[in-house]
C-alpha cells in the first residue's frame, strides 16, 4: 500500500495534513493519523500498521489499533492510497 | 482571530507567475501579459532557483507554474524539473502555443499533477479575436499531445461577450480532447479585462444562459469530465476566502508574495525574505483589520478588482 498518485502528505505540530491535489482536497491529521501514514510511507503492510502504532503510543486499551484500522479503511474509501 | 491557515507551518500550492511576458495578447487577460510585457525586475535564473530551493526545503507539496506564458521563460525547465526532483507535484498553465511533442515528453517524466491549456472559443476566428496572434490548431495540437504522453489535461475558459456563443462547442471539444476537467467562472474584471470592460463584459443574460448550459452539459457527461466553475464570481471567492483564508501564496514575477490575485496589495519579497517570512507574513495579512476591510470591499463590488495590478506593498504586523 502507498498513497495515490496525487497524493502528498505533510507533517504538521498538530499532526499532518493530506493534500490530494487532483481535487484540492485538504485532510487534517492528528498525530494517529500522521503516524499511519508515516508508516505507509515505511512501506510497513497494512495489516501489521495498527500493532506498530500500539506499540510505539505503548496503548493497551486498543483505541490506537481500533483508530488506525478505522483510519486506514478511511483512507481506502477516500482513495488517498493505493496498492 | 485565528485561521486555519496559522497552522501550517508552509503554504500546501504556491501558484508562481514566472513571467508577464507572454507570445499572446489576450483581451481578457487578468496578468496584463503580452509579447514584451516582461516586468524590468523579474527574478533571473539564480533567483528563481533559490526560490525553487526554498518551495523544496518548506515542503511545499504543490506548484501551479502560469505567467504570462511560462514556456517563454528560457529557464522554465530548469525550474520545473528542480520543482519535479523534490517531489513537488506540478500544474502547468499554458496557452498551448509552444507545447509541442519534445516540450510535453520532458513534461512528462516530471510529476506533473496537469496541464492546462486555455481554449476561449472553437474557431480559429472567434478564438483569434480574443486572443489576438493565437492558433488555435496549435492550441488543440498542444493539448492531444499532453493526452498523448498520459498527462492529465485541464481546459480553462473565459467567457466574454466574443466567444460565449462557442461556450457549449468548447466544453464539448474539452471533453473530446480527453480533459479531466472545464474551468470556467465569470469574466475577471482585472489587468487588461478591466481596461476593455465595456467591450467584453457579457450581459446578465448571457451569464444565466451560460450557467444553463454549463449544467446541462454537465448533466449530459455524466461526471466524465469536471466542471469546475463555483464559486462563480471573484468576489464570490473572496468571500469565501474570508471564512478560510487559502493555504497558498500567489507569488510575482519579481517576488513579491500577493494577498489575493483580485486585490493589489503585495505582503512579501521573496528575494529579500525567506518563504517561512513571507508565509508568516500572508497568514498576517488574514488576520489585518485594515486588510480585511479591503477584502470585504472589494467582494462586494468587482470595479475594486481594477487595481489589482497596481501592487502596493503592506505594513502588516506578522505578530
Amino acid at each position: 500500500m502507498k498513497l495515490a498518485r496525487y497524493v502528498k502528505f505533510r507533517e504538521e505540530k498538530f499532526g499532518g495534513v493530506l493534500f490530494e491535489t487532483r481535487s484540492e482536497k485538504v485532510f487534517t491529521l492528528n498525530p494517529t493519523a500522521s503516524a499511519v501514514v508515516r508508516e505507509i510511507q515505511a512501506g510497513a503492510a497494512e495489516r501489521d500498521i495498527p500493532s506498530l502504532l500500539k506499540a510505539r503510543f505503548r496503548d493497551d486499551s486498543g483505541a490506537i489499533e481500533r483508530e488506525a484500522a478505522a483510519f486506514i479503511a478511511e483512507l481506502r474509501q477516500k482513495g488517498l492510497v493505493e496498492d | 482571530m485565528a485561521n486555519r491557515i496559522d497552522s501550517l507551518s508552509a503554504p500546501l500550492l504556491v501558484s508562481w507567475q514566472i513571467t508577464r511576458d507572454c507570445d499572446l495578447c489576450c483581451l481578457h487577460c487578468c496578468t496584463d501579459s503580452a509579447p514584451g510585457k516582461r516586468l524590468p525586475d523579474e527574478l533571473d535564473a539564480e533567483e528563481a532557483m533559490r526560490v525553487v530551493d526554498e518551495i523544496a526545503r518548506n515542503q511545499v507539496p504543490y506548484v501551479m507554474l502560469c505567467g504570462g506564458e511560462p514556456l517563454v521563460v528560457p529557464h522554465f525547465f530548469r525550474i520545473a524539473e528542480a520543482l519535479g526532483a523534490a517531489g513537488v507535484q506540478l500544474k502547468i498553465e499554458t496557452n498551448g502555443q509552444r507545447l509541442d511533442a519534445g516540450v510535453v515528453e520532458r513534461l512528462a517524466r516530471l510529476p506533473v499533477r496537469s496541464v492546462q491549456v486555455s481554449l476561449d472559443g472553437d474557431s480559429q476566428e472567434v478564438y483569434e479575436r480574443q486572443r489576438p496572434g493565437g492558433s488555435l490548431v496549435k492550441a488543440h495540437a498542444a493539448c492531444r499531445a499532453v493526452r498523448a504522453a498520459g498527462l492529465p489535461l485541464e481546459i480553462t475558459f473565459a467567457p466574454t461577450r466574443l466567444n460565449l456563443h462557442e461556450a457549449g462547442a468548447v466544453v464539448r471539444r474539452a471533453h473530446a480532447l480527453g480533459a479531466f476537467r472545464f474551468n470556467t467562472g465569470k469574466l475577471m474584471r482585472v489587468g487588461t479585462a478591466a481596461r476593455l470592460w465595456n467591450r467584453l463584459e457579457p450581459a446578465a443574460g448571457q451569464y444565466r444562459d451560460f450557467r444553463g448550459l454549463l449544467e446541462c452539459e454537465a448533466r449530459n457527461l455524466g461526471g466524465q469530465m469536471e466542471f469546475c466553475y463555483s464559486p462563480f464570481t471573484l468576489g464570490d471567492a473572496l468571500q469565501a476566502s474570508l471564512g478560510e483564508p487559502p493555504a497558498t501564496l500567489l507569488v510575482l514575477p519579481n517576488g513579491w508574495v500577493k494577498v489575493a490575485a483580485a486585490l493589489p496589495y503585495i505582503c512579501a519579497d521573496l528575494r529579500r525574505e525567506s518563504l517561512a517570512e513571507a508565509w508568516a507574513a500572508y497568514c498576517g495579512a488574514w488576520r489585518d483589520e485594515a486588510v480585511l476591510a479591503g477584502i470585504r470591499r472589494a467582494a462586494g463590488n468587482e470595479s475594486h478588482h481594477a487595481d489589482a495590478n497596481d501592487w502596493r506593498r503592506l505594513a502588516v504586523s506578522q505578530a
